[in-house]
């Protein structure tokens, strides 16, 4: 009599899971259909926009422009912690930009190591009493150096208080009514300002923000600072990456920018009106993903205000960034932008999706970011068990799985062929046959391992979010040759 | 579990054949573009001695003469990249030989021809060739392309080309009218293309900036700014009053590069208006032009109630002399004790530090005698001194 009414409960049970199954295919397959979807909707607006972009490089000569007066100055913001290995090039490389009136402010972030010791020593840097304005209230400045024989170059010591609270500081030190963020671990190539602000000199006014290109450094060679030698990753990690970045920035951005929809502008090259940074209060401090965050304040600024206004892109002004080179400083930047995003969905996402007051942004962006990107581990993790559940209640066979596997794969595989359709057309910056054999090939590499690990890095973040974890995590500098 | 298998294997050969086609498109670009990029290598090598008689013949009396050879689609097009290129780094009677050297090659009329082309993308092509060359002949064609576009980036790329190839300034006007009814207010960008201009555009401006509508004043203030034309401040004078707080800026910038000898009261005026913009401005203008008989209307700046003002107003005295550093060190003497001094004495500390790192260099070590000489003689009034020369 027990054994029945265990059968039964168990019959039942199985009735209820399978049928709970059921339905989340469907759910399931709707999703990864729209997601698709609109992966190609936005694909498709970035090709639709590769060949003006195209004929804005071929027909716009920077040469000419670089020396223009009429260029907007920019004061260049590069916030440095622990930077010893890349500064004193990064710096090479921003002082030898190809721009008519610029300044670089380098914030030493209260560096550990000896940032600020290489930074006076190479440019002979001496303290001044400099002004500052008090706009965004940011941590203690403990002096500004500067040496005449430089005279476009400062570099502010403060108490360490982030990366935001040195954007911050960089703000209130600067002259100019354009700021531009840069790593202190990349390198800008010397026409990548001019044409940001030849995109800017386009509508002035309403352009609030620019995001630059970000191409991986690692295995090129480096000579004062410019990069000479452009090559394919050697290792795997920076190589995955690579493909990554390609399909991210020429894939996805220029479509995003294409409807002003675009949410984040790299924090390694971004260039911003900063009366609007202002305005919106500076950059967050005390969290990761400031960069998304400032991009979406400035949305929310402009939209709650009526401000005419675009968040643009501009995929030919280059920015070289390192890209880690092992699982474990991967996989805590993979794991710090996971908390960033959560952290940025929560304080501001959630107040303007769905609402079409918010135009673009609140209604598409906004819920493809969540829906797409913050809860994309979710999905990913209960797709897996719901596969380990049909094969384990016989409502599916390997044939099966093998096939809908390989229409995922080849249709995310289509969107890596589009970014290097549009690399190739617009810029193919990589010029050997061999590199791109490597891109496809590593394209499809994506797919075994590299991506479900960043589901699972994703979810750690959320984890680390939840535990209040707001550390930026293990970053280990080498030098730009290696 | 029902699934539709067929349907799904049915869309997997779709994707299938869809990744190969993109493949093989990729390849083809890729290929495309190497085997341009070898040709363009051969043309180099097959035109070096070409291009060097080009470059050595621009500023003979003979118009130069086409190469000896026919080219192919492919060389073609290299030199009419290379010629672009020169074109854009010369001026002058330079550039028009190689406008010459661009019609007599065929390039004026085969880009005319191609400027008739139903393809927008040829048409644009052709639109940037023409302006690269100066052809006048294009400039109605070129304006009525203007009027038609859309608000994109080939927008600037057409109106790029009519300026260039513009002889007179009503095209140039027509091209500003043009640009202006797409309300975007790039006004800096539109004074750069003007600059490419062959015709010279300072009675242009000059007009502009008594336009009724603002945004030529922009234009006109922007573009007069490159021009040292003391007219230029009769012009702009009334326009330090505007309405529009940026005009007011750009008007004094344009009023104080002007001239080098301002009224008093004018600048008694800028030094006390209300944005400190203008009046840091107006600081760092006095400092420039070095006359002393501005170092009183200077020592009040120091009195300001921005700190950022009262730094320009220190740092612009340092530079005006012997009596600008006399004015800024009695002025910190008087306040001595007070936060305003201390940040006065701090920024003299400052020069005095950064002069004596720069000895080797006479006009730096007579700045620097000077200065202690003066710091000494107000600060240390019980230390005996004396003056080096």
């Amino acid at each position: 009599m027990w054994v029945f009414g265990y059968q039964v409960v168990l019959d039942s049970f199985l009735k209820g899971l399978r049928e709970f199954l059921l339905n989340y295919s469907y759910v399931a397959l709707f999703y990864v259909i729209l997601v698709t979807l609109l992966y190609y909707f936005i694909f498709g607006f970035s090709i639709r926009h590769i060949f003006s972009i195209k004929r804005g490089i071929q027909y716009n000569r920077m040469n000419k422009l670089s020396s223009s007066s009429q260029l907007p100055p920019v004061s260049l913001l590069v916030p440095a912690y622990n930077e010893e290995l890349t500064i004193i090039e990064n710096v090479r490389s921003l002082l030898a930009l190809n721009y008519a009136e610029y300044e670089v402010i380098v914030v030493n972030d209260g560096s550990q190591d000896q940032t600020l010791k290489c930074m006076l020593e190479e440019f002979k840097l001496e303290l001044i009493h400099s002004v500052h304005s008090s706009s965004i209230k940011t941590g203690k400045i403990r002096g500004v150096y500067y040496n005449p024989e430089y005279p476009n170059l400062y570099l502010a010591d403060k108490e360490n208080g982030g990366k935001a609270d040195s954007l911050n500081a960089g703000i209130n030190l600067s002259h100019y009514a354009l700021i531009s963020t840069i790593d202190a671990d990349s390198l800008l190539e010397k026409d990548a300002l001019t044409r940001i602000a030849r995109v800017y000199m386009e509508n002035p006014e309403e352009t609030v923000a620019v995001g630059g290109n970000v191409r991986i450094v690692n295995s090129c060679t480096v000579e004062d600072g410019i990069v000479k030698d452009v090559q394919f990753p050697r290792k795997l990690l920076p190589a995955l990456q690579h493909v990554e970045y390609t399909k991210a920035f020429l894939g996805g951005r220029i479509g995003w920018s294409a409807v002003n929809g675009l949410i984040i502008i790299s924090g390694a090259f971004g260039v911003f009106q900063k009366e609007m940074v202002i305005a919106v209060g500076g950059y967050r401090g005390g969290y990761p993903g400031e960069d998304m965050n400032i991009v979406i304040k400035l949305h929310r600024h402009c939209l709650d205000n009526n401000i005419p206004y675009r968040v643009a892109f501009c995929p030919d002004a280059v920015c070289w960034t390192q890209a880690p080179d092992s699982y474990r400083i991967l996989s805590s930047q993979r794991k710090r932008w996971g908390r960033g995003n959560l952290k940025n969905m929560i304080e501001e996402g959630i107040h303007m999706v769905l609402r079409p007051k918010y135009k673009i942004f609140g209604m598409l962006t906004l819920p493809y970011n969540i829906v797409f990107e913050t809860l994309n581990p979710y999905f990913r993790l209960s797709g897996l068990l719901a596969i380990l559940g049909y094969w384990m209640l016989n409502m599916t066979d390997w044939y099966t799985v093998v096939i809908f596997s390989l229409v995922n794969l080849l249709s995310c595989f289509a969107l890596s062929l589009g970014a290097l359709f549009i690399e190739e057309t617009a810029f193919s910056r990589y010029p050997k046959l061999g590199d791109l054999n490597k891109m496809i090939l590593y394209s499809l590499l994506m797919f075994v391992g590299y991506r479900q690990i960043g589901v699972w890095w994703r979810l750690n973040g959320h984890v680390q979010f939840l535990r209040n974890n707001n550390s930026w995590g293990t970053m280990v500098r080498t030098n730009f040759n290696k | 579990m029902y699934t539709n298998l067929n349907a799904a294997i049915q869309a997997l050969y779709i994707i299938l054949a869809f990744n190969l086609v993109c493949v093989a498109i990729i390849y083809a670009i890729k290929l495309r573009s190497i085997r341009r990029r070898k040709l363009n290598d051969r043309f180099q090598t097959k035109f070096k001695d070409y291009l060097t008689y080009v470059q050595a013949n621009l500023d003979g009396m003979e118009p130069l003469r086409v190469p000896p050879w026919t080219m192919n689609p492919v060389e073609r097009e290299a030199m009419q990249e290379k010629l672009n290129d020169m074109m854009e780094c010369f001026s002058g009677e330079q550039r028009h030989k190689l406008v010459r050297l661009c019609a007599d090659l065929g390039f004026v009329r085969h880009h005319l021809g191609r400027f008739n082309s139903r393809t927008y993308r040829v048409k644009l092509d052709a639109a940037y060739h023409l302006g690269c060359m100066r052809v006048k002949e294009a400039v109605p064609a070129l304006l009525d392309m203007l009027k038609e576009h859309p608000l994109n980036s080939a927008l600037f790329v057409v109106a790029r080309a009519v300026a260039k190839c513009a002889r007179s300034q009503q095209e140039l006007e027509a091209m500003v009218q043009i640009l202006l009814q797409h309300n975007k207010k790039c006004y800096e960008l539109i004074v750069n293309m003007i600059a490419d201009s062959e015709v010279d555009a300072g009675s242009l401006y000059t007009g502009y900036v008594s336009h009724e509508n603002p945004a030529y004043v922009r234009i006109g203030l922007i573009g007069l700014n490159v021009y040292t034309d003391p007219a230029a401040a009769v012009a702009v004078y009334r326009l330090m009053d505007s309405e529009h707080e940026d005009i007011q800026f750009k008007a004094v910038d344009l009023y104080l590069k002007s001239s080098r000898l301002l009224p008093r009261n004018v600048v008694g005026k800028l030094l006390s208006h209300p944005n400190l913009n203008i009046r840091r401005l107006t600081i760092e203008a006095l400092a420039d032009i070095k006359n002393t008989a501005y170092v009183e209307l200077m020592k009040s700046s120091l009195n300001d109630a921005d700190q950022r003002i009262v730094y320009s107003s220190a740092k612009g005295l340092l530079r005006m002399g012997e009596e600008g550093m006399v004015a800024l060190c009695e002025i910190a003497a008087a306040v001595q004790g007070t936060e305003r001094g201390q940040f006065m004495q701090q920024l003299i500390d400052d020069e005095i530090k950064h002069l004596s790192m720069q000895l080797h260099n006479w006009d730096k070590l007579m700045q620097y005698n000077l200065l202690m000489y003066t710091y000494d003689k107000i600060f240390r009034k019980s230390k005996r001194i004396y003056r080096v020369v």
